[in-house]
């Protein structure tokens, strides 16, 4: 009689426990999704999207490394879905190399579909169409306006909407004209906020301090795949992406982002860059701030009000987090005591 | 029924859920390609992407976007061919291979024969290649699949 309604009432528990679990299960799902994959909705929680690490296909830190190959391959990790089809031919304009003049250089964008191998959708490989000259620097760009696939994250996110440049010096030694080499000067390696695109020939690269750098984002190495052989290329010239090229006015200001090596954590340096190719970064610089003025408040609102809005969806992904997981010990108890209440009954 | 018993059967079950729902994947794959539902780019025997109607309406929804206020001759369901490949990652081919289901006839195109080629989702989810010269002429009914080479 009493072994009875004790069944009875576990199984009640039982059923109440799986009825909540069951509610629970599709906001923690929601959650998850938002933040693992940049599947999140337009309305619900969405993570901006973030750089993770560039390297060679050998696992090479990229930014400012000094050996880099002539003709390097260059794997970027981001943290959401970058080659949603939907996206890519605008996720394509995102991408552009420089050299030391300024001048932009053809490059060869791959990816692997999600639809085919789900596991590569956050990496986007970068090579150049000719080989590097030797011993040169040279600066990889991605504009703030690449887009995860829920359409809603962007890398400009993360970047306080300035996009990121990886600077690098290619292995050899320089082979420049004594003329050129006596008016370009060459930045130091440590000097990593370089201007990005200054276009006279004859134009110092100017050189900002580095700031001090706050961690943003580790990344594990050990993710990063040794190459993508079956990937599709997608031929992006430097003819097209100086068509569209795709940082707004405020892009003018690039973000700096240093993937240690020792640690493999990405830090972010607010170093103010120019992304403008014609102009010197010092003048555009300026010039922006002045007339840009009202456009910059308005964009500090809207970046408040994101940043309000992201901080309040954040919370709700933790809150639900831990209801999920309430949930789970719950049922691992009750499990718990059902093994016990057993074994003492066989007892 | 004795706990082990009963731990064994929901090891079971669990483990034929995720199996059978690959299963159920690979079947909805292979059954949407053979109605034309679900269109394979293929690349080097090697597939690269999956198309279906939603995509290409998505598609053709970016496109036009991206074409305001310049000339776009495509209607709302439709994308141009070159655009659709350049988002399957495709910007350099020598030819393109289309293959229709059923009866339709099969195209061997190059870089400039596609470039007033669309692709146009019909209303059974399946999509068309039309060519937009001359009015919509429909050259297949329903695309099977895209082989670049």
């Amino acid at each position: 009689m009493i072994n009875r309604k004790i069944r009875s009432r576990s199984g009640l528990f039982g059923i109440l426990i799986i009825t909540f679990l069951l509610s629970v299960f599709p906001l923690v799902s929601y959650a998850y999704a938002a933040g693992g994959d940049g599947t999140g909705g337009a309305n619900g929680v969405m993570k901006p999207l973030g750089l993770v690490s560039v390297t060679l296909d050998d696992g090479t830190n990229v930014n400012k490394a000094q050996n880099i190959p002539l003709k390097p391959k260059f794997t970027l990790h981001f943290d959401k879905n970058v080659v949603y089809l939907i996206y890519w031919e605008q996720n394509t304009r995102c991408f552009h190399l420089y050299d030391n003049n300024g001048q932009e250089l053809a490059i060869n964008l791959t990816k692997i579909d999600d639809t085919v191998d789900f596991s590569k959708r956050q990496y986007i490989w970068v090579e150049p169409v000719e080989a590097l000259s030797p011993g040169a620097n040279y600066k990889l760009y991605v504009a703030p306006n690449l887009l995860a696939k829920n359409g809603g994250s962007t890398l400009g996110m993360t970047t306080n909407n300035q996009g990121v440049t990886i600077n690098f010096k290619t292995t050899g030694m320089e082979t420049v004209a004594p003329s050129v080499a006596a008016s370009a000067q060459v930045a130091a390696p440590d000097t990593v906020a370089a201007t990005l695109a200054p276009a006279p020939a004859a134009t110092p690269q100017t050189v900002t301090p580095s700031t001090p750098s706050t961690q943003v984002v580790a990344s594990d190495p050990a993710t990063t795949p040794a190459a993508a052989v079956a990937a599709s290329a997608a031929v992006v010239t430097a003819a097209q992406n100086a068509t569209s090229t795709a940082a707004p006015a405020s892009d003018n200001n690039s973000t700096s982002v240093d993937v240690n090596t020792t640690n493999n954590d990405v830090t972010k340096k607010d170093s103010v860059s120019s992304d403008s190719p014609v102009t010197p970064k010092s003048n555009a610089e300026s010039d922006l701030n002045q007339n840009n003025s009202g456009a910059q408040t308005g964009l500090t609102d809207q970046k408040k009000a994101d940043a309000a809005q992201f901080a309040a969806n954040e919370q709700a992904r933790r809150v639900q987090n831990y209801v999920a997981v309430i949930a789970v010990i719950i049922l691992l108890v009750w499990i718990g005591v059902e093994i016990m209440r057993r074994r003492r009954k066989r007892g | 029924m004795s706990l082990n018993k009963r731990i064994g059967i929901g090891i079971l079950i669990i483990a034929l859920s995720i199996g059978g729902a690959f299963f159920v994947e690979r079947m909805a794959i292979v059954q949407g390609q053979q109605a034309g539902k679900m269109i394979p780019v293929v690349q080097n025997n090697k597939t690269i992407a999956y198309l279906d109607a939603g995509v290409i309406k998505q598609l053709g929804e970016q496109e036009r976007g991206q074409t305001q206020g310049k000339s776009n001759p495509n209607g709302d369901n439709e994308v141009s061919l070159s655009y659709v490949l350049g988002s399957a990652g495709i910007n350099k081919f020598q030819y393109v291979d289309v293959n229709g289901v059923g009866d339709d006839e099969d195209y061997k195109l190059g870089p400039k024969e596609i470039a007033d080629l669309a692709l146009s989702a019909n209303d059974n989810n399946t999509v068309a290649m039309v060519k937009k010269v001359n009015g919509n002429h429909v050259m297949i009914a329903v695309v099977g699949k895209l082989s670049i080479n």
